[in-house]
């Protein structure tokens, strides 16, 4: 007891971290742009730093990873349940698996929680992942040699292929043949296929049985036992923030999961349930065709991020391409640092540029101007585009990735 | 009128459009709510960002105060709910940088005798990072903003007794990685080993 109160002291000692300077003033400048005044409310237009605040906030795309994490941080619940670990572990130990992934995909939707607000304003909100977005899917395969750990994944959709290779990444539009070369460091393993099961693995799932089964079974899925895990609901101010439910279809003789749902009764205006997400696993460690995973570079190919194929050959599967995109033709200037040393960027956008890095890279690149334009970055499969003059980012060597405007 | 009548005052008149009662507010609660959100996101600029999108909830809210808890507890409850939905929306696959370490916790009082204390403390705020998210959000509140046990299960929804459960068990498992020495408390050498869980 002494002990833990002394742990309480210390934590109450610490010194709490103080604003930056022009914090207050941002919040004073809000404060004139957002805080209501009926006397007002005819005259004023809405509010436009609210869009802008959302692009700044930025909404990285992180598939499988992402998706899990955000599960595993939402809806820990401690141990229990059907041995979801035991077909995640189970999967982890597999050399190839075709995965289905289906999620939502098209523009942006509204959700227009509180009519007596601007669209734009809290708690209304707009986003892709809207059940009247359509629900489009990707078909991956990926193999891994258990000899080298060299492992490759082929994904096809509507829009396009893509090949990956260790860090060398191909898409083919398949409407214009277009091709585009990138370099993704982020780590191409089996762990990154289990993703979608790791983070499942603590819920308390619920057997789902009987009538309950019918409404929701998968054809082909019968078989299977299948479990439910529904999240608590929070709300701020009496607004409902999240009810969501997840489904994982268990093959009980290897124990491998067939199928995980991912279901939304969150949206105000479009009665749920919605399938918001679901992962699809079968042929495990079928030996997959050859043919399936060959692809060739060519010289311009490589050439879109600056290389040659000889110089492809040099770098380390930790190399990377790194994109700087937003308006036409503005300048930019920034350094690139890993644990080697620091490099400077120059040019105008859109640019890409590779980097093989030892440890992990920061870049902090401003617009040449000062002024804000419209500016993003993509690196390794994630992508992010605000209005700013100036972007810092962090990317790991196992593919750790943050990025933010720094105006 | 005590402090917390005087705080709740300036809510009622802010939500009827007294700019300066705002801003009062605004200058009572902005460096709490920061320095909550700061411990939380690792780095200045989310934590600024945040803070941004908090405030900008609490005035869309005014309206919506009920007086049954205090305004600093409602406001860390925006703050605790703005940081869920930003993890949900971010998605980050990794949380926190070497260099957010070696910022954590903040300015200390400064010279050299100093410097063990302030190592000591960067090496307990990251075996609280490394605890489980339920646990690491009580301890956040409970101690790193020192609101009172009603408070923080307020702002976590949580039943009270709930409440203590986690931060006893979070208690446990950091005295767990903390070694006698001489005494004293001191910690484990590697401070985010987390198989020990």
């Amino acid at each position: 007891m002494k002990d833990q109160l002394e742990i309480e002291n210390w934590i109450k000692q610490t010194p709490a971290p103080r604003p930056p300077a022009d914090l207050l003033e941002k919040l004073e400048h809000d404060l004139d742009e957002l805080h209501p005044r009926p006397q007002m409310a005819e005259s004023r237009p809405a509010p436009a730093i609210s869009w802008r605040a959302i692009l700044r906030r930025w909404l990285p795309i992180t598939g499988f990873g992402g998706a899990a994490l955000v599960l595993a941080f939402l809806f820990f619940t401690g141990s229990g349940g059907r041995s979801i670990a035991d077909a995640y572990e189970n999967f982890t130990l597999l050399n190839s698996v075709h995965v289905v992934h289906h999620y939502r995909s098209g523009p942006y939707q509204h959700v227009w929680r509180d009519r007596s607000l601007p669209m734009n304003a809290y708690p209304n909100f707009s986003t892709s992942n809207h059940p009247l977005v359509p629900l489009v899917a990707d078909d991956i395969w990926f193999r891994q040699n258990p000899e080298t750990g060299r492992a490759e994944m082929v994904t096809m959709n509507e829009r396009e292929t893509i090949w990956n290779f260790a860090n060398v990444e191909l898409r083919v539009d398949h409407a214009t043949g277009e091709r585009t070369f990138r370099l993704n460091s982020r780590p191409l393993n089996i762990q990154r296929m289990a993703a979608p099961l790791s983070g499942l693995t603590d819920f308390r799932y619920r057997a789902v049985t009987g009538p309950d089964r019918e409404l929701v079974d998968q054809p082909g899925l019968e078989s299977c036992w299948l479990g439910e895990f529904e999240t608590r609901g929070s709300s701020v101010n009496g607004w409902l923030a999240a009810k969501m439910v997840i489904r994982v279809w268990l093959n009980e003789e290897d124990h491998l999961a067939r199928r995980i749902e991912w279901i939304d009764h969150d949206f105000a205006d479009v009665s749920g349930p919605w399938i918001m997400s679901a992962w699809e696993f079968d042929d495990f460690d079928e030996p997959f065709n050859d043919g399936l995973f060959a692809f060739e570079l060519t010289e311009s190919d490589v050439a879109q991020v600056g290389l040659t194929l000889a110089e492809l050959e040099q770098l380390s599967v930790n190399a990377l391409s790194i994109e700087l995109n937003g308006e036409a033709g503005v300048a930019f200037t920034g350094k690139v640092r890993d644990s080697l040393g620091t490099r400077e960027v120059t040019g105008t956008l859109p640019h890409v540029f590779v980097v093989d890095p030892v440890g992990p890279i920061s870049l902090d690149v401003r617009l040449s101007d000062g002024k804000k334009h419209t500016f993003g970055i993509s690196a390794n499969g994630m992508s992010m585009q605000t209005y700013t003059a100036r972007i810092k980012a962090e990317l790991g060597p196992n593919g750790a990735y943050s990025a933010q405007s720094s105006d | 009128m005590d402090s917390e009548t005087q705080v709740k005052e300036w809510c009622r008149q802010a939500s009827r459009g007294d700019r300066d009662a705002a801003s009062k507010l605004l200058h009572g609660q902005y460096s709490r709510i920061f320095a909550y959100l700061r411990r939380l996101a690792g780095n200045d600029a989310d934590a600024a960002d945040l803070t941004q999108e908090t405030f900008r909830k609490v005035w869309r809210s005014l309206d919506q105060f009920r007086n049954d808890s205090s305004v600093s507890t409602w406001m860390h409850r925006i703050a605790y709910c703005t940081w869920v939905d930003w993890v949900r929306q971010q998605r980050p696959v990794t949380t926190h940088s070497e260099h957010w370490w070696q910022e954590l916790p903040g300015d200390f009082p400064s010279p050299l005798e100093e410097m063990e204390t302030a190592d000591q403390l960067r090496q307990l705020w990251q075996l609280i990072d490394a605890l489980p998210e339920e646990q690491r959000m009580a301890i956040h509140l409970r101690y790193g903003q020192q609101l009172t046990l009603n408070e923080t299960a307020t702002v976590l929804e949580l039943p009270l007794s709930t409440l203590k459960l986690r931060l006893r068990t979070a208690l446990d498992l950091l005295r767990s990685r903390i070694t006698k020495s001489n005494g004293d408390l001191a910690l484990n050498t590697n401070p985010l080993t987390k198989g020990s869980q």
